[in-house]
C-alpha cells in the first residue's frame, strides 16, 4: 500500500511502519489518515532537527513533552494495530527515528518511555493480572512458575480507548508540572536569603516569582556565558519585584560565601541521580559544596531519563563557536582550537535536593522514581 | 549429610560455578532424597545440612545461597498445604531457578561492558569469575583495553586471572597488592567482583577490596561491583569487625585455630559509601536499591 507521497529526503523507513504486516485487520483508517499522520510525524522531526540549538532550545522542555505525547496519542489513535504488542512496536520505531533526529533531547525517549509503560499496564489491567509481575526482582525470581514469555499478542477491544484515556492523564499531568513545583516554594525559601542561580530556567523563574509573592528575598544570576541567558532571567526576575543581581561565571566562587541556598533548573536528570545541565553548573555545584550551601534542583518528573552517565557518544553536544570566538578575529582562529560545548555533567554527590511535581527527594532515591516510571526492558528503545 | 558434602566437592569440581550456585544444587539434590514427613522436619534437615555445607567452605556466598534456598521453601511452602504436591512444585522451582541463575552472569556482562570504553585501563582485584565474563564480553565487542590485575595474597589469586586474560588477548599486568595505590592515575575505572553484597549496599570481598575502593575515591575514578542478584546476604556491619568471624576465615582454620586474633582475614567489607554502582542481573543498581531488592525478598 504506497498511498502516501514520499516527502523529501524521507528514509525508507516510513513505508515498513504502514506495512506491518496486519492487513487483515478491523481498524483501517482510511489512506487520507495516514498521509495526515505521516506528515505529523514528519513535520515533528524536523521541527527537532532544528530546535534545539542549545542556545536555549527554540522550544522549552515542557512544549516537547507536550507535543510528544500528543503526537504519540494520534498514532495510537489512527495508526493501524490490532494488539498491544504492535503498537508498542509502531512507537519503538517511531521513537527510535525521533531520539535519532535529536539525541540531546532526552525528554522525547522520556515521553515515549512513559507511554509504553502505560500500555503494558493496561494491557495487563485488561488481562486481570497484576502489574507486578513484570518487575524483576529476587522474589520472583524464587517464586515465579514458569518462564513468562509475555508477548502481547492478545487483542482486547477497550484496549485503544484505555490507552488513549491513560495518555490523556499523563498529558494533564505535564501541563500542572511548573504550577505544582512552583507551589512547593514557600517551604523552601525564607525572608531575606540569598538565592544563587544560573542561566535561565522557566521552572525556577515560576518557583522563584511564586516564593516572591510572599516573601522578599534576594536573586544572583550567573549570566552563564556564552549564550548569556542569565540576563533574560534577571530582566525577568526584576519585573516581578525580585531583587536581582547578575555576576559573571568567573565570579560565582567568590560571591558564594555570600549565598543561602543554591537552586538551579537541568535539561535531564540521569538515572544515578546525577545531572545533565547548562554549561557552568558543575563549576556551581562545586563552589557550593565547597561552602556547604545546599543545592536544590528544581526538575519535572518528565526529565528523569534512564541513560547512565556513561555513553560519551550521545553524550556530548557542541554548538557553532561563534559564541566564543566571533569569526571576525580572523587572525587568531587560524591558530587555536575553539570548543563550545553545551552541556555538564553533574555527580549525584553534589546535590542536595531534588524537587519535582510529585514533592522533593534525595538523589539517591532516583532510582526507585525510575522504577515506576518506565520499565526496564524499554530503557533502550 | 556426608552425601551432601561430597556432591558439594563434585559440584565444585566445575571451576566455572559459583560457589552459591553450587550450594543451592546440593541443597536441592537433598531436598529430593529427603524422607521427612512434615514441612518443619524438612526445614530443620535443610539447616542443618546448611550448617555442614559451611563446615566445609566457610564463605559468604555458601552462606546466602543456603538462606536463600530456605527463603525458597518456606515461600512455596506457604502456598500448597499437600506435602508431596508442595515438594513436587519445589523441585520443578528449583531446577527453574538454577536455570535463570546460571545465566544472570551472562546478564550482568551484557549491562556492564557498555560502561568499558576503547582504550580504556582497568584495574580489578584478586580472580572473579564475574568479572571475567564481563571482560570477554567488552573484548567480544571488539574494544582494546588493558587490565592490571593485583596480585592478591595469601593465596595468588590475581596470576589466575591474568593466565585467564591472557588466554583472551587482553594486555595485562599483575601488580602488588601494595601497588594499588601507585597504579591508579593510570587506571579509568575499577570493576570488582563481590564475594557477597549487604543490606547497606555495600559489598564483602577478598581482603584488599576496602583499600582499593578508598583509592579510588581518593583519585576520584569510578568503582564499580559486579555480583550476582543470589549473592545478597542479610547482614548490615557499621565496620570491618561487624563481620562474624565464620566469614573472615578459611574453614579450616575455623577448625584448628587456637586463637582467632593471630590468623590473618581473607575478606574484608566495603562500605556503600565508596561504590559508585552495582551491576546486577536485575539490572544497574546505585547501593541504595540493594536494601530496596533485599526487603521485597524477605518480608
Amino acid at each position: 500500500m504506497t498511498a502516501s507521497p514520499q516527502p523529501p529526503g524521507c528514509t525508507p523507513e516510513v513505508l515498513p511502519r504502514q506495512n506491518t504486516g496486519m492487513v487483515e485487520l478491523l481498524t483501517m483508517p482510511g489512506p487520507y489518515k495516514e498521509t495526515d499522520l505521516t506528515e505529523r510525524v514528519e513535520a515533528f522531526l524536523s521541527d527537532l532537527k532544528r530546535g534545539g540549538t542549545g542556545a536555549g532550545p527554540l522550544r522549552g522542555s515542557a512544549e516537547t513533552a507536550r507535543e510528544t505525547t500528543a503526537l504519540l496519542r494520534k498514532i495510537t489513535a489512527q495508526a493501524r494495530w490490532s494488539s498491544a504488542g504492535d503498537l508498542m512496536e509502531i512507537i519503538r520505531k517511531d521513537g527510535r527515528r525521533m531520539t535519532a533526529a535529536q539525541p540531546s533531547e532526552t525528554t522525547v525517549g522520556n515521553m515515549i518511555r512513559r507511554v509504553l509503560k502505560i500500555i503494558r499496564e493496561e494491557y495487563a489491567r485488561s488481562r486481570g493480572s497484576s502489574e507486578e509481575a513484570d518487575q524483576e526482582s529476587l522474589h520472583k525470581l524464587l517464586t515465579s512458575g514458569g518462564l513468562s514469555e509475555e508477548n502481547f499478542r492478545q487483542p482486547f477491544a477497550l484496549l485503544k480507548s484505555n490507552v488513549i484515556e491513560a495518555i490523556n492523564e499523563l498529558l494533564t499531568e505535564l501541563e500542572g508540572t511548573t504550577d505544582n513545583i512552583a507551589m512547593q516554594a514557600l517551604e523552601h525559601i525564607h525572608s531575606n536569603e540569598v538565592i544563587m542561580t544560573i542561566g535561565r530556567s522557566r521552572t525556577v523563574e515560576a518557583f522563584l516569582k511564586d516564593a516572591a509573592r510572599k516573601r522578599k528575598f534576594h536573586v544572583i544570576v550567573a549570566e552563564c556565558a556564552p549564550f548569556c541567558q542569565g540576563h533574560e532571567m534577571a530582566t525577568n526576575l526584576s519585573k516581578a519585584g525580585i531583587e536581582t543581581t547578575v555576576i559573571t561565571d568567573a565570579a560565582i566562587f567568590a560571591v558564594m560565601s555570600r549565598v543561602n541556598k543554591v537552586i538551579i533548573g537541568t535539561q535531564t536528570v540521569l538515572a544515578n541521580g546525577g545531572l545533565r545541565a547548562i554549561n557552568g553548573t558543575h563549576t556551581l555545584a562545586l563552589a557550593a559544596k565547597h561552602h556547604s550551601t545546599p543545592l536544590i534542583v528544581c526538575a519535572p518528573m518528565f526529565k528523569l531519563s534512564p541513560q547512565f552517565p556513561n555513553e560519551e557518544d550521545t553524550f556530548h553536544k557542541f554548538v557553532s563557536p561563534h559564541e566564543v570566538l566571533p569569526f571576525t578575529e580572523g587572525e587568531i582562529l587560524s591558530k587555536v582550537n575553539v570548543h563550545c560545548p553545551v552541556f555538564d555533567y553533574v555527580p549525584p554527590e553534589l546535590i542536595t535536593l531534588f524537587i519535582s511535581n510529585i514533592g522533593g527527594h534525595a538523589p539517591s532515591y532516583i532510582y526507585r522514581l525510575m522504577s515506576e516510571l518506565y520499565h526496564p526492558e524499554d530503557h533502550e528503545l | 549429610i556426608d552425601n551432601s558434602i561430597s556432591l558439594l566437592d563434585q559440584m565444585k569440581k566445575d571451576p566455572d560455578m559459583a560457589s552459591a550456585v553450587a550450594a543451592i544444587r546440593t541443597l536441592l539434590e537433598f531436598l529430593k532424597r529427603d524422607k521427612g514427613e512434615t514441612i518443619l522436619g524438612l526445614r530443620e534437615s535443610l539447616t542443618s545440612a546448611t550448617d555442614c555445607l559451611t563446615g566445609v567452605d566457610s564463605s559468604v556466598a555458601v552462606s546466602s545461597g543456603g538462606e536463600l534456598f530456605l527463603r525458597f521453601i518456606s515461600l512455596t511452602s506457604l502456598e500448597h498445604q499437600d506435602l508431596s504436591r508442595c515438594k513436587k512444585v519445589m523441585e520443578e522451582r528449583g531446577e527453574l531457578f538454577l536455570e535463570k541463575i546460571s545465566m544472570s552472569r551472562t546478564k550482568v556482562a551484557k549491562l556492564c561492558h557498555t560502561f568499558i570504553k576503547d582504550g580504556a585501563k582497568i584495574l580489578t582485584h584478586s580472580y572473579s569469575r564475574v568479572v571475567l565474563r564481563v571482560l570477554e564480553k567488552a573484548a567480544a565487542e571488539k574494544k582494546r583495553f588493558s587490565v592490571y590485575v593485583t596480585e592478591s595474597q595469601p593465596d595468588a589469586a590475581g596470576q589466575h586471572m591474568a593466565e585467564a586474560l591472557r588466554k583472551l588477548n587482553v594486555p595485562v599486568t599483575v601488580v602488588l597488592d601494595a601497588a594499588v595505590g601507585y597504579v591508579l592515575e593510570k587506571v579509568d575505572l575499577v570493576i570488582v567482583g563481590a564475594e557477597g553484597v549487604v543490606e547497606s549496599g555495600g559489598i564483602i570481598n577478598k581482603i584488599g577490596t576496602y583499600q582499593m575502593a578508598l583509592c579510588s575515591k581518593a583519585h576520584n575514578k569510578p568503582f564499580y561491583v559486579v555480583a550476582e542478584s543470589f549473592k545478597f546476604v542479610r547482614l548490615y556491619p557499621l565496620n570491618q569487625q561487624d563481620v562474624p568471624d565464620k566469614f573472615k576465615y578459611k574453614a579450616d582454620t575455623l577448625k584448628t585455630a587456637k586463637n582467632l586474633s593471630e590468623e590473618h582475614p581473607i575478606i574484608d567489607y566495603t562500605p556503600p559509601s565508596l561504590i559508585t554502582l552495582l551491576f546486577t542481573d536485575l539490572g544497574v543498581l546505585t547501593p541504595s536499591a540493594v536494601s530496596d531488592e533485599l526487603i521485597k525478598l524477605y518480608l
